[in-house]
């Protein structure tokens, strides 16, 4: 068995895994009500389709006007082409801010580039609530858009009391109000907030933020330096279709008609402004993106980072976020992970193309056809194959009638032999998959061949 | 930026439709927008009031136990005298340093979104960002006539809203969070409560 078998089954069944099923459920079921809501939902996600699709086709062009209108508005616009680049850019601005203390929001491009850990030197704090509990667990997030959603609130109760040292508490709103009074000092003292960027407007060099905590608001509005990661593939044009996208964004990801917050950052704070940035910058991050762009698994640049295919998974639903390993879970990441090259390579394999990730997608990300062409590939790959050998086999023996028969009497021979009052319980070699969780009747008698020629007769 | 050629040069053609869709404003059918705000704002835990502003703030400031408020500059709120109808009351609007100890925000608003219940507030000179957000409580003065139906019908004839200020932020409901066992949790980071006073309706 592969490493990410022995994961996957591992996890079957384990507490984790079953409190993330009950929210993946309860998000699909939002979602759907949102979107039996909405009349024009099918039509807004055609749009936002073609918006993603047509956006990543110019993406050259979109990127070029990005830099121009983000400088033009006084943002620092930096290029970095992988994660260690990235990493060291951040470095580098903090070290010329002098700052020491950082607050950030909820971004999946900085657990890619693992920028946390490149920040050692510093004190940064997460301050999406899931996203600070994984932080003080040491935990990793178990989905994309609710990264604690396999703790229950007892583990969260005890990792508050021996981690900042209050009395033990398992009540969410009570829980919730010691992370607000932490968070809030936290805040308060940055240096500087690092955000990541749902979308980045090109007309204008806006960053765009959704969050329903606020978070990424006080991020963006109170340190003197707000530092966004942003992958060149989270362009829009321009505001009308930030719009759609922000539209079909909420909806998807939970079911609500707008995030609670929308924050659109263009540039530091003006003169004459009380608050706000004095310093913003944006870290453009390729890290593979490029590649991907260029190859036939373009199409999943066009991701919006819902969760919505996560919450429809059957396999999500059993194995949950951590067994995928990587950073992106779910039908999602089984495509994004060997796209950029990181990650198990069998991660295609985990998907049973049923086709529910499609169905869920706003933007109608054909899923299960990557996941195929990605095993296509990986088969091709590898110059000699048991199915192949086998397969060449089977065509022989099937095509030509006596070898047929033969094979035929040979296997309900053999089969006869296994059973044992009408059941085979154990099958040898590989069988042995299908007689580990259930038996298989034995073979009927007479054989069905032998009963429809003496019926003709 | 002599990198952004090179760094672009890495960036091939992608096989995908390139053509650019025209965005329209999605086919709705007629409603009357208060009526629609009003209801799309209390589905999300917000609170609609339609009296006058003055009573409100005030009504709130005694809730708080608290005579002091954050607010824009006076004459970027869309209720002339307001601050000043506030200090007869012997409610103060706040300025300097220890703003994080206030409870209660007031601002006024660009723009209301009817079909999700959203305020838009665009930062700008008087215009700061945290009344609206570092206060338990934020109250925000819109005036009726700038409801719009949903946030693509406002943008499509607003375009140029983004770049007015450096910071645009849309206000939907108060904050909340589902991060503990999916169960609602309002206040985590902004505002506990938001409240809009509808002006001019």
């Amino acid at each position: 068995m592969s490493e990410l078998r022995t994961r996957m089954s591992a996890a079957i069944g384990t507490a984790p895994v079953e409190a993330t099923r009950r929210g993946a459920e309860r998000l699909a079921e939002l979602r759907r009500r949102a979107e039996t809501d909405y009349p024009p939902m099918g039509e807004m996600r055609d749009l936002a389709r073609a918006i993603r699709l047509h956006t990543l086709a110019n993406l050259h062009r979109y990127l070029s006007e990005f830099c121009e209108s983000a400088q033009r508005a006084g943002t620092r616009v930096h290029l970095a082409a992988d994660a260690a680049e990235a990493n060291s850019i951040v470095e580098s601005i903090l070290r010329a801010a002098g700052a020491r203390t950082v607050v950030k929001s909820k971004s999946m491009l900085t657990e890619e580039i693992g920028l946390n850990h490149a920040l050692d030197g510093f004190r940064v704090t997460e301050t999406d609530l899931g996203e600070f509990i994984v932080q003080i667990a040491g935990d990793r997030p178990s989905h994309i858009i609710a990264p604690v959603m396999h703790r229950t609130r007892q583990e969260i109760g005890r990792l508050f009391a021996d981690v900042l040292g209050v009395a033990y508490t398992d009540d969410p709103p009570q829980l919730n109000d010691i992370a607000r009074s932490h968070l809030r000092r936290r805040f308060l003292e940055a240096d500087a907030g690092i955000t990541g960027a749902n979308f980045a407007v090109a007309s204008t060099g806006s960053v765009v933020l959704v969050t329903n905590e606020g978070n990424g608001r006080m991020c963006t509005s109170l340190p003197p330096v707000h530092i966004a990661l942003v992958g060149i593939e989270r362009l829009v044009p321009s505001p009308a279709e930030l719009a759609v996208l922000l539209e079909v964004l909420a909806r998807s990801a939970t079911g609500q008609r707008l995030s609670v917050y929308t924050t659109v950052v263009t540039g530091p704070r003006r003169p004459d402004e009380e608050d706000g940035p004095v310093e913003t910058h944006v870290v453009l991050v390729d890290n593979g993106r490029s590649r991907v762009l260029a190859s036939e698994d373009a199409e999943i640049l066009a991701c919006i980072r819902c969760g919505a295919c996560l919450n429809v998974c059957p396999v999500y639903r059993e194995v949950g976020g951590h067994a995928y390993g990587g950073v992106y879970p779910g039908p999602v990441g089984a495509v994004l992970q060997p796209a950029l090259g990181v990650g198990s390579a069998d991660l295609p394999f985990a998907s049973s193309l049923c086709g529910a990730c499609r169905e869920a997608c706003p933007v109608r990300i054909d899923i299960p056809r990557l996941l195929v062409g990605l095993r296509h590939r990986l088969v091709d790959r590898s110059s000699f194959s048991w199915l192949g050998l086998g397969l060449e086999a089977y065509s022989r023996v099937a095509s030509n009638p006596t070898a047929w028969r033969l094979f035929l009497s040979l296997g309900s021979f053999g089969l006869r032999t296994a059973a044992r009052d009408g059941w085979i319980g154990r099958l040898p070699f590989h069988a042995s998959a299908w007689t580990a969780h259930r038996d298989l009747p034995g073979p009927g008698a007479p054989p069905f061949r032998v009963w429809w020629r003496n019926r003709n007769r | 930026m002599s990198r952004l050629s090179e760094f672009l040069a890495r960036i091939g053609t992608a096989r995908l439709p390139s053509a650019r869709p025209e965005v329209r404003a999605p086919q709705l059918d007629a409603t009357d927008l208060v009526s629609l705000f009003i209801r799309r704002l209390e589905e999300v835990d917000g609170v609609v009031h339609r009296t006058d502003p003055v009573e409100v703030v005030a009504g709130l400031a005694r809730r708080l136990g608290t005579d002091r408020y954050l607010s824009w500059d006076p004459d970027r709120l869309p209720v002339p005298g307001l601050v000043a109808e506030l200090e007869t009351l012997g409610i103060e609007r706040h300025t300097g340093p220890g703003r994080e100890e206030v409870p209660l925000g007031v601002t006024g608003a660009d723009a209301g979104l009817a079909e999700s219940g959203t305020v838009v507030l665009i930062a700008g000179p008087g215009r700061p960002r945290h009344p609206s957000l570092l206060p338990e409580v934020h109250v925000a003065l819109l005036r009726v006539d700038l409801l719009h139906r949903s946030l693509t019908h406002w943008m499509l004839e607003h375009p140029q809203a983004l770049s007015e200020g450096s910071g645009l932020i849309m206000i939907t409901g108060p904050s909340r969070t589902a991060d503990i066992e999916q169960q609602l949790n309002l206040g985590v980071h902004g505002p506990r409560e938001v409240h809009v006073v509808l002006v001019g309706a």
